[in-house]
């Protein structure tokens, strides 16, 4: 049997405090949301900040609960883009960030 | 905010009347202007401040708040605008309570012909919400949001095409 590993997607986040903060906030708060199990399979994680702008990747199957706790997060932080290829998406960032 | 708001997949805004105005931005004013306006505007107001149900918008802060005054008062046509904003400072089990209160709001706004009208009160950037998150807000809230945007859209076209504009 095929060992496939999970589809993931890449969010592309601005928000007012430092890229580490913003992600354990974030992090906490889809545990208290969704539980900790909830958030373990989403598997969050930092990938990499261009400018002001912070790529997180997450699992595909839980995007939805992640895009809601990104709303209800507090220090607040706003969802730019999301794309299934890191490459696109700092493409897109990139023009973003130069605008 | 404008601007942004195109990136993060809104078109069209929602703010305070001021001194200027923009493009894509439908301005909030609690008295309806005497005459034509050069801008689209909604007439808003506050249900916890006594709520004058000949306004566009009725703000709602808390979506429990279904008192016996809107239930009767509530005519069809009328927008009842729920924030999201505080929800940013709840604890989960009001963040759970606060999805369960918006579906049975939108069951009544369905049953009533009023429109639900989330929005964000957001006084800077960050606190905008894109237009992907308010899809999962409202499908945590058991409401389909392609129907939803429709349904807003639709709406909002039959509010601002009964205004005269220079």
């Amino acid at each position: 049997m095929l060992n496939r590993r999970d589809k993931r997607r890449y969010l592309a986040i601005i928000s007012n405090s430092q890229p580490e903060m913003a992600l354990n906030a974030l992090t906490k708060r889809n545990s208290e949301l969704f539980g900790h199990v909830a958030a373990q399979k989403a598997s969050i994680k930092l990938v990499r900040t261009v400018g002001a702008v912070t790529i997180i990747r997450c699992s595909l199957s839980r995007i939805d609960d992640i895009l809601a706790s990104i709303a209800l997060t507090d220090p607040a932080m706003v969802t730019l883009d999301i794309s299934g290829s890191i490459k696109r998406l700092a493409k897109r960032v990139e023009g973003f960030s130069a605008n | 905010m404008a601007k942004l708001a195109r990136t993060i997949g809104i078109s069209r805004i929602g703010a305070e009347f001021g001194d200027s105005t923009q493009a894509n931005i439908i301005y909030r004013v609690t008295t309806r202007p005497e005459g034509a306006t050069k801008y689209p505007y909604l007439v808003v107001s506050h249900l916890d401040k006594g709520g004058n149900f000949g306004a566009d918008l009725v703000q709602v802060r808390d979506p429990r708040f279904r008192d016996r005054q809107l239930r009767k008062k509530a005519r069809s046509g009328l927008g009842i605008e729920v924030s999201t904003y505080p929800l940013r400072k709840m604890n989960s089990y009001a963040v759970a309570k606060w999805f369960s209160d918006v579906k049975e709001l939108y069951s009544f706004c369905k049953s009533s012909g009023c429109q639900l009208v989330l929005v964000s009160e957001a006084t800077s950037i960050y606190e905008m919400i894109s237009g992907a998150c308010f899809d999962s807000i409202l499908k945590n809230c058991s409401i389909d949001p392609k129907r939803y945007w429709q349904e807003l859209q639709s709406w909002l076209d039959l509010k601002l095409q009964n205004r005269v504009y220079l």
